[in-house]
């Protein structure tokens, strides 16, 4: 290889390390290490030479909770809270939506049909059960809770609101376990677009730190009637 | 705690092997470096353990994937961490907005206690000092904290041309160095 091409993959491989290089060469060039022995082999070269820097950062051990969730993940243990977890994983990187939302839009639609323009959301289990049944109205959300709502006596269900713009979650207050809860739209939410709700499991009384704190359960997107 | 990297390449190879208790003693040994890199580039705790938590998903599917041209276990678990971090980050655009940069780095990397890296790390120590003290901060920068160099220069004041041959100027040379 000559010197100047060397060059060249050195300037690459630190953009590809440092994550300078975006979105589509990122790709190409990840697609290239793969092709070509010598692009990878420059990677690991740069990884090894960059690497020990973080050997200089004072340990942080996590959360021992993050062990568990692992286990989890690889399908060691089972899931320790009262309905299937979705990891924060799910909320952060992919909003995967139930699909089934735009089918409970319909069913729904009917006892509806009254009122004003409104947003309506379903909050359900994996196995498809609904739990909450939620609606927007103006600046008040109605909340109800259906009887598959797993009481927690040590817990509060918390509902997120996560904006569309990427910004941190807000919380939109506690979920009842049963009956009906009217909660009113927090102003710190005013004029921002919903790109999905979220419920997490928080110690009684709500995250402390005005984030989720706890395993996020369930997402849910919002339809508007 | 200190481990050689002959123990963590035991621990990686049984792990390989479907082995889950030399998995969870690597967790044990090498989480807490994981989890600083973590939250160095993320800066939200949620989102570094969820990143902590996607990279030994990933070490232990990939464990028969290891060798030694990869680097140091420690180097390759490390690259696991950050390139998770590194999507994370770009996927939720959020660097802007939660980054507090008046939390400076230290100027220099801390001194032992080293898993695995030792000899390349202090090697590593050395040829950063040698470096001019704002190619040294620039690189700092774009590895520990995941800046772009826009990013870079909105934090140093420096022009975007400057950061951008600094980095390039100062990795030039720290390859210099450290494949002399």
């Amino acid at each position: 290889m000559k010197y100047q091409q060397q060059e060249l993959l050195d300037a690459l491989a630190v953009d590809f390390i440092l994550g300078a290089m975006r979105g589509g060469a990122r790709r190409r060039f990840q697609q290239l290490m793969m092709a070509r022995p010598a692009v990878r082999e420059t990677v690991w070269r740069w990884e090894q030479h960059l690497n020990p820097l973080a050997e200089g950062l004072p340990p942080t051990p996590p959360n021992p909770a993050v062990w568990q969730r692992i286990q989890q993940r690889l399908g060691w243990v089972a899931p320790t809270v009262s309905a299937p977890p979705v990891s924060y994983r799910s909320v952060w990187l992919g909003l995967a939506f139930a699909a089934s939302v735009a089918l409970a839009a319909v069913m729904l639609k009917p006892m509806l049909s009254s009122m004003p323009q409104q947003d309506i959301a379903m909050i359900q289990s994996s196995d498809a059960k609904a739990w909450w049944l939620i609606s927007k109205a103006q600046q008040k959300l109605t909340i109800k809770a259906t009887p598959a709502v797993a009481a927690e006596t040590a817990n509060d269900y918390e509902l997120w609101m996560l904006p569309a713009n990427g910004q941190a979650p807000i919380s939109l207050g506690l979920l009842p376990q049963q009956g009906q809860r009217e909660l009113s739209w927090p102003q710190a939410a005013e004029g921002l677009a919903i790109a999905a709700l979220a419920v997490s499991l928080e110690p009684r009384g709500g995250s402390a730190t005005g984030a989720p704190t706890g395993p996020v359960l369930f997402t849910a997107q919002i339809v508007t009637l | 705690m200190e481990q050689s990297q002959q123990q963590l390449l035991q621990w990686l190879f049984a792990t390989a092997q479907g082995n889950k208790q030399a998995f969870e003693q690597l967790y044990q040994a090498t989480s807490g470096k994981l989890f600083s890199v973590s939250l160095h580039l993320l800066r939200r705790n949620d989102w570094a353990e969820d990143v902590l938590q996607d990279a030994y998903v990933r070490i232990w599917h990939n464990a028969g994937d290891y060798h030694a041209e990869k680097g140091s276990v420690m180097s390759w678990m490390i690259s696991i961490t950050r390139y998770r971090a590194l999507d994370l980050l770009k996927s939720r655009r959020v660097k802007a907005e939660h980054l507090d940069l008046s939390e400076e780095l230290p100027d220099e990397v801390q001194p032992g206690e080293a898993i695995g890296l030792v000899r390349d790390k202090v090697k590593l120590d050395d040829c950063m000092q040698g470096l001019a003290d704002e190619h040294r901060q620039s690189i700092q920068l774009a590895y520990f904290n995941g800046l772009s160099h826009q990013e870079i220069t909105a934090h140093t004041g420096s022009p975007l041309g400057s950061v951008k041959s600094w980095i390039r100027r100062g990795l030039t040379q720290l390859k210099r160095c450290l494949e002399a």
